[in-house]
């Protein structure tokens, strides 16, 4: 435990990088994801083939390969930037496809009725979807939105591989340098991820119901699944 | 409907037909026989160890699993057209499993990166390590050493037209690149604060990052740079400097307490420092590009 | 789609989408594409040198054994995971509140921390935890060191350890919403017949929480495959690891990422094609049974399958 305490600054360094890592790529991925998820259920077909290959393309490849990628592809084609902005183009460029299908999924789970009612009085397309279906679509969206906003926190620990200094490099590097301390440092680690976790829960919890108190406790007393059993990668 | 799916079946097999015929061309001109030469030991037989030694155990099961770099030139590095990695490590290697009565071919060499060498052998998944493994206290508390059978030292590789880092002291500012878990990196993070340090699994990612100019500089011991610097794909890129700022005595790591194998290590290095195998491992692998093999350095028996 | 959210497009509209889409296949695709192959071109990365390799047995031969060691270590995992899955999925409906607590808990951990960091507790941890153990009095002499050499765990290991329990927590959720998607008039039903509580999961709830669990757990399956090139971290000489294998001999990357890319998007496309058949039948089957009335919360919540 001494080993722990007295690398306390290190290891909150690294869960400070942590964090940076998340909440930046988070950002910009949900700035993409939802442009991505606007083309994909507008009316151009040129768009709509782009979100589509982008997703696909993206939504089944590792992580690891898109770091590779990023790391060391990027510099080969005279990209020049810091290890950890390589760190959060991957991360934004794996993330942005998963936004893209939990707002894709939140503007399906507007009802259909409005939504034909809006085209039946004439509205288009860019009417119905600012008007009706994006403002419904935002309380929908937040529990997803919360999985894979979870998701790419844990997600930043393959940054441990590319140069990064978040919480999992400072775990091995500290375990490297007293392995007798191997315990210590992975529950350190692992309570550091579950506090984030919680903070990211209680915060999405907090805005879903600031932002439609009745629907936040509709699905409580529903028995659905709760917030933290949605899962995303 | 049907159109799109039967197309899409062929989309996801074509690839993998592919992949099934490539790989039933193995034995085009690929077989072992053009591994480049090197100096297999005579290999020991009837050995008789002490029961329940480690030697015997290995001499029975007539194969040992030696860890060692996968990467790393002149020293152990696996290309692409065979399994088994090549350098002056995995000679070091064969002589050891030679004294054990086992064939080079049984040798199981499995990769270790500078992280996971302590791991690799305190968990079982190697029997040795033979993998540019400093010596040192530290180490010593977890895992015991056979050896120096190489006494190397921390240098730097830079870009060949890069003539603002002369030795150590020119590193303040500079991005320097070390594998992780290693005692370079650790070294330049204690000692030359005002470098940024820059770590990854392999050096060999390292010198990639040097080529791309994301790092200024490589750490690590002079005879690892050296290899680099001499190996083709990097002709002329690459200077080392030649300022050494530390000694890094190579030993073979073994698992803690099995003071019977170890002397028997021991014995096997000082046995090819007197019958000359020693040198001749040296000079069918880093001495080809051009170095002179040193004095072997004394085993020390701590 | 399940909703439009515009209107068929009459002529006029036609007209103006063909417009749109000219404009942008002009200002953004052509734009956009040819400033990535431009960039590769540049940088040569077509050159033959690069992409040369990929014809050779050699290069394929290391490819074909990545692509074995993944599948092996996402094939055991899976296997794993799915009897972990139901015991976890079971054991949160349990009427007996310990085991409940022990599986909720469980679940919630695993889920809470990366994977990476699961694998580092099986690779680094569990050697430490055997040595351990074998200094402790009660243990029998004759044990110790076969406790030790039980806990020192190969990099295989330690990824097959990871994956098993990250996704046996992911498939205990998925098990749970399948469960409860049947009607509670058939367990009411089985037990006024005088079935057993264990008789009733076993014969009534779980063969019928399969058919609206399949298409997740499918879909789960290619998150467990792209997670097992985590592999690469451990050094687990996985498809990845492979890969970097090919790169750092030829200087390669990016003919090799893409390589490498294509081999995982492909399996998974397949993966994906047969979840969206097994959803699209079971979808035809259920409703006669009213199972999916209600839309049942696993496939409602695409956030659980999607990624």
């Amino acid at each position: 435990m001494d080993h722990v305490w007295e690398n306390r600054d290190l290891i909150l360094d690294g869960f400070r990088t942590t964090v940076w890592l998340t909440v930046s790529s988070g950002v910009l991925s949900l700035l993409f994801g939802t442009v991505l998820a606007i083309m994909r259920v507008g009316p151009i077909p040129p768009l709509r083939w782009l979100g589509t290959t982008y997703v696909t393309l993206v939504r089944n490849t590792p992580l690891t390969l898109v770091f590779i990628f990023s790391t060391f592809g990027l510099p080969r084609m005279e990209v020049r930037l810091s290890f950890v902005a390589f760190a959060i183009v991957a991360l934004t460029i794996y993330t942005t496809a998963f936004v893209c299908e939990a707002v894709r999924s939140g503007i399906n789970a507007v009802d259909a009725g409005e939504i034909e009612a809006a085209r039946a009085i004439g509205l288009p397309f860019r009417q119905v979807l600012t008007l009706v279906v994006l403002p419904q679509a935002y309380r929908a969206v937040i529990p997803p939105l919360t999985g894979v906003l979870n998701a790419l926190l844990k997600n930043t620990s393959v940054a441990v591989a590319f140069n990064v200094a978040e919480a999992n490099q400072v775990l091995r590097r500290l375990q490297n340098a007293d392995a007798s301390a191997t315990f210590p440092l992975l529950f350190t680690t692992g309570l550091g991820y579950i506090i984030l976790a919680s903070v990211l829960f209680l915060g999405s919890w907090a805005l879903e119901r600031a932002v439609d108190p009745d629907r936040a406790r509709r699905r409580r007393s529903g028995g659905g699944v709760p917030a933290m059993a949605r899962e995303a990668t | 409907m049907m159109k799109t799916r039967l197309r899409l079946l062929l989309a996801l097999l074509l690839p993998l037909a592919f992949l099934l015929t490539g790989c039933g061309d193995d034995d085009e001109g690929l077989g072992d026989g053009d591994t480049p030469e090197t100096t297999d030991p005579e290999v020991a037989e009837d050995t008789e160890f002490p029961e329940g030694s480690t030697m015997a155990r290995l001499a029975e099961e007539g194969s040992i699993k030696i860890g060692t770099k996968f990467d790393q030139p002149g020293l152990g590095a696996v290309g692409l057209e065979s399994e088994d990695p090549e350098g002056f490590d995995i000679e070091i290697g064969k002589l050891v499993a030679a004294e054990l009565g086992i064939a080079p071919g049984d040798i199981e060499w499995v990769e270790t990166v500078s992280a996971n060498r302590e791991a690799f052998i305190e968990n079982g998944t190697v029997d040795i390590v033979i993998a540019t493994y400093t010596i040192n206290d530290e180490r010593k508390e977890v895992v015991d050493f056979a050896g120096p059978y190489y006494v190397a030292g921390q240098d730097l590789l830079v870009g060949a037209d890069d003539d603002s880092i002369n030795g150590p002291d020119d590193l303040a500012g500079k991005r320097v690149c070390a594998a992780s878990g290693s005692t370079p990196i650790e070294r330049i993070r204690e000692e030359y604060p005002d470098a940024e340090p820059v770590e990854f699994d392999t050096y060999t990612e390292c010198v990639d990052q040097l080529q791309t100019g994301q790092v200024d500089a490589v750490s690590t011991d002079d005879i690892i740079l050296a290899g680099y610097a001499a190996d083709p794909n990097y002709e002329g890129e690459f200077r080392v400097v030649g300022e050494t700022f530390s000694e890094e005595p190579y030993g073979i790591g073994l698992a803690k307490g099995d003071d019977e194998f170890r002397d028997f290590l021991n014995d096997v290095l000082e046995q090819s420092y007197e019958d000359g195998t020693w040198e001749q491992a040296f000079d069918a692998t880093l001495g080809a590009s051009g170095v002179e093999a040193p004095e072997p350095p004394e085993v020390d028996r701590y | 789609m399940a909703v439009a959210l515009f209107d068929a497009p009459g002529p006029r509209g036609r007209r103006r989408i063909l417009i749109g889409s000219i404009l942008v296949v002009m200002l953004v695709l052509v734009p956009l594409v040819g400033l990535v192959l431009w960039r590769l071109h540049a940088t040569g990365q077509f050159r033959g040198a690069y992409w040369d390799p990929f014809g050779g047995a050699g290069v394929q031969r290391i490819l074909l054994r990545g692509l074995v060691a993944t599948l092996k270590a996402a094939g055991l995992a899976l296997v794993l995971a799915l009897v972990l899955g139901v015991l976890l999925g079971v054991g949160q409906l349990s009427r007996r509140w310990p085991i409940r607590m022990a599986a909720t808990a469980f679940v919630n951990l695993f889920r809470a921390i990366p994977l990476v960091l699961l694998i580092f507790f099986a690779f680094l941890g569990l050697p430490r935890l055997g040595d351990e153990i074998a200094t402790w009095s009660w243990v029998p002499d004759d044990l110790r060191t076969s406790i030790v050499d039980r806990f020192d765990v190969s990099s295989f290991a330690a990824l097959v350890i990871g994956l098993t329990l990250y996704n046996g927590s992911v498939f205990a959720e998925i098990v749970r919403a399948g469960i409860r998607s049947v009607p509670s008039g058939q367990v009411e039903a089985a037990l006024s017949i005088g079935l057993t509580r264990t008789a009733v999961t076993r014969l009534v709830q779980l063969p019928q929480a399969v058919r609206t669990m399949l298409p997740t757990l499918v879909s789960q399956m290619v998150v467990l495959l792209k997670d097992s090139a985590l592999g690469f971290i451990v050094a687990y000489p996985e498809l990845l690891r492979s890969g970097r294998r090919i790169y750092t001999n030829i200087g390669n990357v990016i003919p090799t990422a893409i390589v490498v890319a294509t081999i995982y998007i492909v399996i998974n496309l397949a993966l994906t094609t047969v979840a969206t058949w097994l959803e699209r039948r079971g979808r035809g089957g259920g409703r006669r049974r009213g199972a999916t009335v209600d839309a049942p919360p696993v496939a409602a919540d695409s956030g659980l399958r999607s990624i």
